[in-house]
């Protein structure tokens, strides 16, 4: 059996029966009879020799049978070059014959465990150990510690034709593991390094303390020689996935905010309660135990699966949908390995477990960052949205202080103008009002004294009128005036008609530009008063729009019935003279006087006055 | 100032002088003692400002018609005396006639005003009051007071808008006065809210 026609220097042979028998230790069965066929990848044999799947375990390395599978090949002529023998996995230590001698083994110190169970088969075997014809290669499996044997189909063939094969597969079972395990202990420290920093960052925490026992799990699959005895590598390499499942479990939660203390507690106290359980010294063997503790993590990884699921469902968002997928990698390769475990389907096939471990840390990790980096924008949004209203706020503070100096400085002009007032009130005027009386007393009130401090007194009480604070409303101004005059066109016998209607507020009319309309208005109405020997004068207002419907200008008439200019000679000096400073005033103004006068018909003062223009004074 | 008035009652039957007062002391004491019809107060007195004189009368006598005697009825001072209880004013300077003619006037119930006055009303009292309600404030003038006042702020003489609002140059009179009482109200609502304020008022 076992023997194939073909030769392996032309084409690489795969052997998928071999001829088997069990030997002590350090025999080999060069002479031994009883054979077996098997068919391969053969994972049954302790099963078959001892009636169990491990057997009676751990057999140690002196005692532990020594299974043997047996191939024949044929090389035609003689062979001048090397062949190779390549088998996907073997379990455990190997050693090789080659017509009776032994070529090769995979293991350096006979005495002690030096794990092989997760690795292919590679040896090259010298042209000087092949002979012309039939070869017989005789392949030794023992599992001092693991019990668990496995051989897969052998191919022979040139080291050329199959290294590629060997690479491939030592890249699965032995470098993935070993680049997982750097970067989860590297993931490890950074997310423990983060939380150290930022101890309320327990999601960090939970995902380090989760790479961190997985990458221990991840030694199992590459470490020959464990650093600690056998049990104890084995009992931390088996309780670190529950572990590490119980850390995935409790980020996935976190991170959804669906926290219960009495449940962390509980599966806390369920994993430290398994840990002690398979411990060594304590309870059961974890290495056996291991297929039931995996079998029980089912549940809680379904649990973690679906809630993960139904969030990424839900959010459809970048960072669930990563936690998703890595779960869902970790899954399925958790399920691959376990049908590997349970010889469901062939054991040639490699664990992904690793792959399946490093891409979840990988998601997990992203999914962190992808939160960070949200929480980042959102902080950003927040800074520019905190920055905008500062801004608001700086220009508002602004504002209010240019308002805070307007009205300062027109609080300093205002206190100002009532001291004035007061000056004038108290002092001068009183004055003036005593002297009046004093004099009035003395002489009739006809008298020339009487008479010009009657004029002081009006002319202060329009000083004063000028000072009153009217927000540009001429009608008032004008209302003053009419009201100081009222006695004296009285006197007079000059009725007035009064047809002040209302004007727009003129900006540009402060106390002295007051004064100067009151005193070309007054000078308007004295001449009526004096001179015009007139029986009524009339005085409207009326406001010029332009063809927007804005006011542009604003219009004062003084018209009398009188006896016009040309008609009294002393008047037309006078009152030229007079003209001449109204006109001079209204310019000043920014605005223009018209007049006309007829003999005997009357006189039409007119002052037209801007809005807004701003008048030099 | 005070021979002339002198000289002006001496002339009428109506008035009679209770007292004479040459400082705030002695009027306020006068005020405690007697109970005028009619109380002329010059602001410019020699110890104290002649509000405190109007202030404790108004508070004492409050039927009395207090007037400001004033030089040039300046709005400062006249809406002082005003919202210190004063309704209405003499210049100093009017003629004889003018001060029996005025105090019998206010007498009768009607109040002068200057336009400058009367806009500086208008303006306080259509203007909300400081924290005495947007609503009171508002109904503060009823459409024809706030007619009267924008006439009499436009310089539109008693008769004349007694003649535009179809009533007697009287009624117009008592407008005003009934405005210079609503001013004294609304700043001394003022005043308890401004104490409330500073809490000097529980």
């Amino acid at each position: 059996m076992g023997a194939v026609s073909q030769d392996p220097f032309d084409a690489p042979i795969q052997l998928d029966t071999a001829d088997w028998v069990v030997t002590p230790q350090d025999q080999t069965p060069l002479l031994t009879s009883g054979w077996n066929p098997v068919r391969l990848p053969d994972a049954d044999a302790t099963l078959r020799h001892e009636g169990s799947r491990l057997g009676d375990r751990p057999h140690g390395t002196s005692a532990a049978p020594v299974h043997w599978y047996r191939f024949h090949f044929e090389v035609s002529g003689l062979p001048s070059r090397s062949l190779a023998f390549y088998a996907p996995r073997i379990a455990d230590r190997a050693r090789i014959y080659i017509n009776g001698s032994m070529v090769d083994r995979s293991y350096v110190q006979p005495d002690r465990v030096e794990h092989a169970w997760n690795r292919p088969l590679w040896s090259v075997i010298p042209p000087i150990a092949l002979q012309p014809g039939a070869n017989e290669v005789l392949v030794g499996l023992d599992a001092p510690f693991t019990g668990s044997l496995a051989m897969s189909r052998l191919t022979v063939g040139t080291p050329e034709a199959l290294r590629d094969r060997y690479d491939g597969s030592f890249f699965l079972r032995v470098g993935t593991p070993q680049a997982g395990a750097w970067m989860l202990g590297g993931l490890a420290l950074f997310s423990l390094g983060v939380w150290a920093v930022r101890p309320a960052e327990t999601l960090h925490l939970l995902l380090g303390l989760g790479a961190a026992v997985f990458s221990f799990r991840l030694l199992h699959y590459f470490l020959t020689v464990p650093p600690v005895s056998p049990e104890v590598f084995w009992w931390l390499t088996t309780i670190s996935l529950p572990w590490a499942m119980v850390f995935l479990f409790l980020f996935a939660f976190h991170y959804y905010g669906m926290q219960r203390r009495w449940l962390t507690r509980l599966l806390v106290v369920v994993a430290v309660v398994t840990s002690l359980l398979v411990m060594p010294g304590i309870g059961y063997s974890a290495y056996e135990a291991a297929p039931w503790i995996f079998l029980g993590l089912i549940p809680l990884a379904s649990f973690t699966a679906a809630l993960l699921l139904q969030r990424a469902w839900r959010d459809r968002e970048a960072p669930p949908v990563l936690l998703a997928f890595g779960y869902l990698a970790t899954v399925v390769a958790g399920a691959h390995d376990l049908l590997i475990m349970a010889h469901l389907i062939s054991i040639e096939r490699p664990y992904i477990m690793p792959i399946g471990a490093v891409l979840m840390f990988l998601s997990f990790t992203l999914a962190l960052g992808a939160r960070y980096v949200q929480s980042l924008r959102e902080f950003e949004a927040m800074n520019e949205t905190l920055e905008a209203r500062v801004q608001e706020r700086q220009q508002a503070l602004e504002e209010s202080f240019q308002r805070l100096e307007v009205m300062g400085r027109e609080q300093v002009l205002a206190d100002e103008r009532q001291r004035l007032m007061r000056e004038i009130h108290d002092g001068i005027g009183a004055d003036l009002v005593a002297t009046l009386a004093a004099v009035e007393s003395a002489d009739s009130r006809d008298s020339a004294a009487s008479k010009a401090l009657r004029r002081a007194i009006a002319d202060l009480k329009l000083t004063v009128d000028s000072l009153e604070p009217v927000d540009g409303d001429l009608p008032s101004l004008l209302g003053n005036l009419r009201y100081r005059l009222t006695p004296q066109l009285r006197e007079a016998g000059i009725a007035m008609e009064w047809e002040v209607s209302e004007l727009p507020p003129l900006d540009w009319l402060r106390a002295p530009q007051a004064l100067h309309v009151l005193r070309i208005v007054q000078e308007a109405l004295s001449n009526v008063i004096q001179h015009a020997g007139a029986g009524c004068v009339w005085l409207s207002t009326r406001a010029h729009c332009d063809d927007a419907g804005e006011p542009q200008s604003v219009e004062i008439r003084v018209a009398d019935n009188g006896s016009g200019f040309a008609l009294h000679v002393s008047g037309e000096v006078c009152g030229g003279k007079g003209l001449d400073n109204m006109r001079y005033r209204a310019e000043a103004l920014g605005g223009r006087l018209r007049v006309q006068s007829r003999r005997g018909i009357g006189t039409d003062i007119c002052i037209e006055l801007p809005v807004h223009t701003l008048a030099v004074t | 100032m005070r021979d002339r008035l002198q000289a002006a009652f001496a002339n009428s039957d109506a008035i009679t002088v209770v007292e004479w007062a040459a400082t705030a002391a002695q009027g306020i004491a006068a005020v405690e003692a007697q109970a005028p019809d009619v109380l002329l107060v010059d602001l410019g007195l020699p110890d104290a400002s002649g509000i405190t004189v109007i202030e404790r009368a108004h508070r004492l006598h409050s039927q009395c018609d207090i007037m400001v005697v004033t030089v040039f009825g300046d709005q400062r001072n006249v809406l002082a005396s005003i919202e210190a209880g004063a309704t209405g004013y003499l210049l100093k300077d009017d003629s004889d006639t003018d001060y029996v003619g005025s105090i019998l006037d206010l007498r009768a119930g009607g109040s002068p005003i200057t336009p400058i006055i009367a806009r500086q009303l208008l303006q306080r009292l259509q203007q909300p009051a400081n924290g005495a309600g947007g609503e009171a404030a508002a109904s503060i003038l009823s459409p024809r007071e706030n007619e009267v006042l924008n006439l009499l702020s436009r310089g539109f003489a008693y008769q004349e808008i007694a003649r535009l609002l179809e009533v007697s140059p009287h009624t117009v009179g008592t407008y005003v006065k009934r405005l210079y009482e609503k001013l004294q109200v609304r700043s001394r609502g003022e005043a308890v809210f401004e104490a409330q304020r500073m809490g000097l008022l529980s």
